[in-house]
């Protein structure tokens, strides 16, 4: 069968402009030009793998401050673990470590493989790794003794900060030079999307982070007041637009079609799809404070932006599920692409629920709410962390030369404990916010709150706990993956295979 | 006023790029470039692979 597949792929080539492959270029033992000749898939091992650790540890995280929203002492007052200090590790983690390390490893894996040319500097990239590693690790020192900039999801003090920075100019050299250097004239979709998120968070990172150092771990931004509030959600609304949504669809453009062996159902619309999202997500940052200092009309402008913003990501959403179309049934064999479906699902879900709760009526009812809890952890947990965890039960066997994942029962039970974890944690984070929000609002006749803050708060405990659960469910899952891949890693015959990059040949 | 000039190039764009897409480029062209991440099949491997990877291509 796999002639016949060659033979396929060489007809559709000989119709083409491009570069034809050369089928027997298998591996050239040649250690002289072996550099040049293979892939380097050494960093995007160990990114992946550490994609799995980190997801364990920030999810972790996530559980404890969970439960101590029950517990409150559960962690006896000891002021390094306090909920105040592990709630900035457990979204650092989950984001930058975990997700952070999900799009390294995707990317540079697709971008390689999309422009069949090897990244354009090993060491460059041996840095992004090690010092992405050292900003993690920093940040779990640094954010539990209470060294914070009290910026959300801009945490990190001005020394960690200027490190991000660095890693992240590499990665964009790594990932710019690699397609200058590519041997496929065309520029495949995912690597648009990848390229549009490591641009917009350099920008993001770096406008948002200008301070004024006063001290080794003290800094002060350089704005103030409601301009400071809006470049921050400039950043952050940005951030899960381009580093939460761009980069993972790039992961979807590849992985989707990859796993199901079908193209993707509409390249155009995947055009479109990018201009209108890159182009539309800058401008919703405002919607994060409504009602607040910032001037009404910004404030309408971000909810307006907002709304628009549903037609490109459900654009998106549908060119991903129907890439399925016509096989439906792999659904039923194949836990991976279930993986994948249901993250499109979710972020279909949550990309309707945004724009819904920027609707500033509807903001004043949801927001200080769980219910952004629970609309957070819907494109968290829901589509950024399953559709990440489907690529890579894509990526890790063909990274050490396997067929398959050692158990695809593992892959089958993972799926259920994320997927019913999610049902849990939202369903219940939205009951709660409703909750919240019907009863902050309920007034006397003599214009006084009917309940007290501690009222409300009561009536939320039977809720935490559910999202307690939800939270173990899911975070039991990643304990499968752990084990499947270790299992996979220790089954491969050749671990640290490198793959060769197929050669041009004169048409 | 300039908000105005400013919603009006975008929406232009907008139409320009769906123009392009639709009407300017070839149907053939973006078939090739969509088929791009089937044809990545790490080939030292792919004879313990087996059949997977022929299946299904329309």
């Amino acid at each position: 069968m796999p002639r016949q597949s060659l033979i396929g792929v060489n007809n559709c080539l000989k119709r083409s402009k491009r570069i034809r492959l050369h089928h027997d270029s298998h591996r050239n033992n040649n250690p002289m030009n072996q550099k040049n000749q293979t892939y380097n898939d050494r960093v995007v091992r160990q990114f992946a793998v550490m994609t799995v650790v980190w997801g364990i540890v920030g999810m972790l995280v996530g559980v404890i401050i969970a439960a101590q929203l029950i517990w409150p002492d559960l962690t006896y007052g000891i002021e390094w673990l306090s909920y105040g200090r592990l709630r900035p590790l457990h979204t650092n983690a989950v984001i930058f470590a975990f997700g952070g390390s999900a799009l390294f490893a995707t990317s540079y894996y697709v971008v390689q493989r999309t422009c069949q040319a090897r990244l354009f500097s090993d060491k460059l990239s041996a840095f992004t790794f090690w010092g992405w590693q050292a900003v993690i690790v920093g940040a779990a020192i640094t954010l539990p003794l209470g060294k914070t900039m009290g910026k959300e999801y801009a945490e990190l003090e001005w020394p960690l900060a200027l490190l991000v920075a660095l890693v992240w100019v590499a990665y964009a050299v790594v990932f710019f030079g690699t397609i200058v250097m590519r041997k496929i004239k065309h520029i495949y979709v995912a690597n648009w999307f990848f390229g549009a998120y490591i641009l917009t968070i350099a920008v993001l990172h770096i406008v948002n982070n200008i301070s004024i150092p006063a001290g080794m771990w003290k800094s002060y931004p350089v704005y103030s007041g409601a301009v400071d509030a809006m470049v921050q959600w400039w950043y952050g609304h940005n951030a899960v637009g381009f580093f939460l949504t761009a980069g993972f669809l790039g992961m979807m453009y590849y992985f989707v079609p990859r796993q199901a062996n079908r193209p993707i159902y509409s390249y155009r619309l995947s055009i479109v799809h990018f201009w209108s999202l890159i182009a539309i997500y800058m401008w919703a940052g405002p919607h994060h404070l409504h009602y607040t200092a910032l001037p009404d009309w910004a404030q309408t402008l971000g909810m307006v932006f907002s709304l628009i913003l549903l037609a490109p990501s459900w654009g998106g959403m549908i060119n991903g599920i129907m890439t399925l179309s016509g096989a439906w049934h792999k659904l039923r064999t194949d836990p991976i692409l279930r993986f994948m479906i249901v993250a499109l699902s979710f972020y279909g879900m949550s990309t309707f629920e945004g724009p819904m709760m920027s609707i500033k009526t509807v903001n004043s009812l949801s927001h200080y709410t769980d219910w952004t809890i629970g609309h957070v952890h819907s494109g968290a947990l829901g589509w950024v962390a399953m559709i990440s965890i489907g690529s890579l039960y894509t990526l890790f066997p063909r990274l050490w030369g396997v067929e398959k994942m050692h158990s695809t029962r593992a892959i089958e039970w993972h799926f259920w404990t994320s997927t019913i974890g999610t049902v849990l944690y939202i369903t219940a984070m939205w009951a709660a916010g409703l909750m919240q929000g019907l009863m902050w609002r309920t007034f006397n006749d003599d214009g006084t709150l009917t309940y007290t803050f501690i009222e409300v708060l009561k009536r939320t405990e039977p809720y935490y706990a559910l999202r307690l659960l939800g939270g173990v469910v899911f975070l039991s899952g990643m304990f499968f993956m752990i084990w499947n891949v270790y299992k996979t890693w220790q089954n491969a015959p050749d671990r640290a295979r490198s793959v060769a990059i197929p050669q041009p040949q004169s048409a | 006023m300039t908000g105005g000039i400013v919603t009006l190039l975008a929406l232009l764009g907008f139409i320009a790029v769906v123009v392009y897409v639709f009407v300017i480029k070839r149907r053939e062209d973006f078939d090739e470039q969509a088929r791009q991440p089937l044809e990545d099949r790490d080939e030292d491997s792919s004879d313990r692979r087996g059949d997977a990877n022929g299946e299904n291509k329309p």
